[in-house]
């Protein structure tokens, strides 16, 4: 078991190595000159030449590399060129602290109720709970959740005016409209595994075994069938969670939202390219890092499976 | 003669892999309904500029952000443009992006899944570990990373999907290569002597093909998203083009008045993804038994 966490481990470091050159060389695959990218097309050439020097862009790409990532490991991730600030300000002033609320109570409601509705529909099968489900997080699997957003802000925000449109004042009330759009998918994701895995389980033999021994059916449901059931829907739910990183770009952009996500567009479109190389080198490093702890949960619950 | 009947009786009892496919799939509703659904966007991607009723960069000044009507179905947008006819042409839009770019994925990715599991030993690791990198980002992050170095633009965005998309495709083929190079008959076909490519290509690769096919529909439909997605963020597609994303983003200037703006390309996307969701469940089903509890 040690072993395999160790080995994780050791793999997990390997990847992130190599994430950190395709994130440093991110600036240099774009065409043209670094320092021109940055300056603006129309920089006279001192400030191009300025800035070249100023980040050492006239180095060898290895030293380069070692520089920034020293600085990283430090929590220096260079300055942002839009406002001059540190990016690390920028990005955990207030912006890191949004995402994470907003992701972790969504991640929260959303497994809950897709627990719920998959269980539901899992000991019905076949019968119109089961199929209402079923529809349910069909829909919701393809549903653009950008368009829930804005179907939202119109009906709860413009015509019933319970909530506010925007999510800038920040108390929880605004939370609601975004956390709702971003976690339609994944309720849906996991109602559909919850419902397979539980029609699984309830098929077995333990399942049998439990019943005929008279156990009260709710034991059966949730001390044998659910909670083998939660084997799969905590991968799928650890597996989600990227989806929920790279959906939060979507859903801060629709609401307004201010966190990494929608400062990760802003940066792009203002061409603030060393926000960029620290916002996409910190999502992966929290998607790589989950995974991580969701393969390790994973073989602390299942004891079946071995590692060796 | 007589010999000849008995010959055509045993020859209409064999079921072919097609046969056996198509008895299975047509006994899921859903997915028949989501391959005739698909039938017909592959008739409007193809004859939609025929088919509507106006130019998609038709202008009418006099008729600016208007609900749905008699003369306009949709509504119309901020230049009084029809927005049935734009969504319609926006079918090809999504569906060429998406196609072109799976199909792209599709083969690199098999041919590399391919090489890769027959190879096996350190060039299968390393060349698996540097996919694992593109892992790393999670979704929507490496295809808006990938747009950020190459420029908005709908070429790009398709650049972008398929360098999304071929891990998926390389880790699939390599797992069904990983289990069929050791049959019987992949060792017997090595054993007369066959070459390297004989093998991969007739041997092993059908043998794959069924989660091909599976992962071909389900990331059609994820494909679309991805456009969509992107076109909306403003890093795809870009005006006049009528894509649904981006129709989406620019409703949102006249939201508080008009919802039928936002409403109707929403909802061309969601019966889009739906349908190619649903054909992949059912293919999944139909071809892999094994995958068909989810």
């Amino acid at each position: 078991m040690l072993l395999y966490i160790i080995k994780r481990l050791l793999s997990v470091i390997g990847t992130m190595l190599l994430v950190s050159v395709v994130a440093f060389l991110f600036i240099h695959l774009i065409p043209g000159e670094p320092a021109r990218l940055l300056a603006g097309e129309k920089a006279p050439q001192e400030t191009v030449d300025r800035i070249t020097e100023k980040l050492g862009l006239n180095q060898p790409l290895p030293v380069q590399y070692f520089k920034w990532m020293g600085g990283i490991l430090q929590g220096d991730f260079g300055e942002s060129y839009r406002t001059g600030r540190p990016v690390t300000e920028e990005i955990f002033e207030s912006r890191y602290g949004n995402t994470v609320r907003l992701a972790l109570v969504t991640l929260v409601w959303s497994t809950l109720v897709g627990l719920v509705i998959g269980v539901w529909a899992g000991t019905h099968a076949g019968k119109w709970q089961d199929y209402s489900s079923v529809t349910i997080a069909v829909a919701g699997q393809a549903v653009p959740s950008f368009w829930i957003g804005l179907m939202l802000i119109f009906f709860l925000g413009v015509k019933l005016k319970w909530l506010p449109i925007s999510s800038m004042s920040g108390d929880w009330k605004s939370l609601i409209m975004p956390t709702i759009t971003m976690g339609g998918g994944l309720m849906a994701t996991v109602a559909r595994y919850t419902r397979s895995a539980m029609l699984e389980t309830l098929r077995e033999d333990y399942t049998r075994t439990a019943r005929a021994k008279g156990l009260a059916e709710n034991t059966v449901v949730w001390k044998h069938a659910f909670r083998n059931s939660m084997i799969t829907v905590i991968t799928i739910v650890g597996v989600s969670f990227g989806d929920l990183l790279g959906g939060s770009v979507l859903v801060e952009e629709v609401f307004a939202y201010p966190g990494i996500g929608k400062y990760l567009v802003d940066s792009i479109n203002l061409r603030d390219y060393t926000a960029v190389q620290a916002l996409i080198l910190l999502i992966s490093a929290h998607y790589v890092i989950i995974n991580l702890l969701v393969d390790v949960l994973y073989a602390v619950i299942n004891p079946e499976i071995k590692y060796n | 003669m007589k010999k000849d009947d008995k010959i055509k009786a045993e020859r209409a009892e064999i079921i072919t892999p097609f046969q056996d496919f198509w008895r299975k799939f047509r006994k899921q509703k859903t997915a028949v309904a989501a391959a005739i659904f698909f039938v017909i966007l592959v008739l409007i991607a193809i004859f939609c500029y025929e088919i509507v009723p106006y130019g998609i960069n038709e202008y009418d000044y006099s008729v600016p952000v208007q609900g749905p009507s008699a003369e306009h179905w949709f509504g119309t947008d901020e230049f009084g443009r029809d927005l049935f006819s734009r969504i319609l042409c926006g079918t090809r839009i999504s569906l060429t992006v998406a196609f072109s770019a799976v199909t792209i994925a599709a083969v690199i990715g098999s041919l590399i899944g391919l090489i890769s599991g027959y190879i096996g030993g350190t060039f299968d690791t390393v060349v698996m570990s540097l996919l694992d990198v593109l892992y790393a980002f999670p979704g929507l992050i490496l295809a808006i990373a990938i747009v950020a170095i190459l420029g908005p633009g709908l070429t790009n965005v398709v650049i972008a999907v398929v360098i999304f998309r071929i891990p998926i495709f390389a880790r699939v083929v390599r797992s069904n290569t990983l289990q069929l190079k050791n049959t019987v008959y992949v060792r017997a076909a090595k054993g007369l002597g066959a070459s390297k490519w004989r093998i991969l290509l007739k041997h092993i690769l059908p043998g794959a093909i069924p989660s091909v096919i599976v992962q071909y529909s389900l990331s059609i439909s994820g494909s679309i998203m991805t456009c969509a997605s992107l076109s909306f963020l403003g890093m795809g597609a870009m005006p006049p083009t009528p894509e649904w994303g981006l129709l989406l983003s620019n409703s949102r200037q006249y939201f508080f008045t008009s919802l039928h703006y936002a409403v109707f390309p929403g909802l061309a996307i969601l019966l889009t993804v739906l349908c190619f969701n649903l054909l992949g469940d059912g293919l999944r089903s139909a071809l892999d038994p094994r995958l068909s509890e989810q």
